[in-house]
């Protein structure tokens, strides 16, 4: 035998004996393996219903999409109209301020006149001032203003009672002025008016104009 | 049983077939795995890692080979691919190694050699020493090493004859301190 083999032989002796392993920890292995098994099953189940949620979502994300698609198709096409029009039922945004200050103007003259009728004013300033609101009631009514149907109501309900306070503030009668009172809290003239011209801090400014 | 059978049981979930594959083929896998990594704790994480993953792909054994070769290639690429992982970790520990090194082999022929040993194949590449180890040191023939390593038969042998050749080369200069 040369060196070589001599070599050899040495190596593979030592290979053999080299990092013997020890015995094979059958059971304890196993049960990591049962363990591990386990614990990736629970973990795709949850993965799968994570996943089928999500499919979920994005189904009835998909039919309310194709469901206000097909409304859409299916509504009657409507004119289009300009965009100041679109705003307030359909009342551009001047004419409506217009008709709040014209509201806010109408109250105070019906708390006036319900209150005296005179007052501190000079004899016969109610009935101009009424006058004066019945004129400018009538041009809100021919204007855009009225496209509101809210507004226009009410409009025509104030050219009624502005009629009234004309005629009563004429003859100066408490009576009359009772009667137009009455009048106004049936329709709920006031109410209304409150709720189309509410009170806000430029209003109530304008309460004092008078 | 034979394979088929097992094969059968095993695809539908049978438990008994499951242990009965486990039985047969554990200790050639934890073998391989310590032999190849020298840690107890390694060998033992790439064991179950290869029965789980081999239960969990069942379904695309297509039979090409053996049940036993095509969990052995499961379990060398997860060996492999492993020690790849924990190499960087490892490194870290060659300092210390080496120190033990130096106290062991004050202490006897045998302990030299085992330890030259260790260092010239720690030396070789993953591909190479898994050839060596699986032929020299845990019996499997070549053709079985080419089917589990995916290469051919002759890359094997050459594997072989060249990780011998280094192992060789490393170990001449204690073969010539043994002959002094």
């Amino acid at each position: 035998m040369n060196s070589d083999e001599q070599f050899d032989a040495m190596l593979d002796a030592a290979m053999r004996q080299a990092g013997e392993p020890p015995v094979t920890p059958r059971e304890a292995l196993w049960a990591r393996i049962e363990a591990e098994r386990g614990q990736r099953r629970v973990a795709a189940l949850h993965q799968q219903r994570i996943r089928r949620g999500l499919w979920f979502g994005v189904a009835a994300a998909a039919v309310l999409v194709i469901g206000v698609g097909i409304g859409r198709f299916m509504a009657p096409a409507r004119p289009r109209l300009p965009v100041a029009q679109q705003q307030h039922g359909d009342t551009n945004p001047a004419y409506r301020l217009a008709a709040v200050e014209h509201f806010t103007r109408f109250e105070v003259l019906l708390t006036q006149f319900q209150s005296d009728g005179s007052g501190a004013d000079q004899p016969g300033a109610v009935e101009a001032r009424a006058q004066q609101l019945l004129q400018d009631t009538r041009l809100l009514l021919d204007s855009p203003a009225a496209a509101d149907a809210d507004v226009r109501g009410l409009l025509e309900d104030l050219e009624t009672v502005l009629v009234q306070m004309v005629q009563a503030g004429s003859k100066h009668g408490a009576q009359e002025r009772q009667w137009v009172a009455a009048g106004v809290n049936q329709q709920g003239v006031v109410d209304r008016l409150r709720l189309v011209a509410p009170i806000s801090p430029a209003a109530a400014g304008n309460r004092g104009v008078y | 049983m034979n394979e088929r059978e097992l094969l059968e049981r095993l695809l539908v979930g049978d438990a008994a077939a499951e242990r009965q594959f486990y039985d047969l083929h554990v200790d050639r896998i934890y073998r391989l795995a310590y032999r190849m990594t020298r840690d107890d704790t390694m060998a033992r994480d790439f064991t179950q890692e290869t029965f789980v993953r081999a239960f969990e792909r069942l379904a695309g054994f297509r039979g090409e080979s053996a049940l036993s070769t095509w969990l052995y290639a499961i379990g060398v690429s997860i060996i492999l691919n492993g020690m790849r992982k924990v190499k960087r970790y490892r490194r870290h520990e060659t300092d210390l190694e080496a120190a033990e090194h130096v106290a062991a082999r004050q202490t006897g022929g045998d302990s030299v050699l085992r330890l030259r040993l260790q260092d010239a194949m720690d030396r070789l590449s993953d591909g190479y020493r898994a050839v060596l180890v699986m032929h020299d040191m845990e019996g499997y023939k070549h053709d079985e090493i080419a089917t589990i390593l995916g290469i051919p038969v002759g890359t094997s042998k050459a594997r072989l004859s060249r990780a011998r050749e280094s192992l060789r080369e490393d170990m001449s200069g204690l073969a010539a301190e043994g002959s002094a």
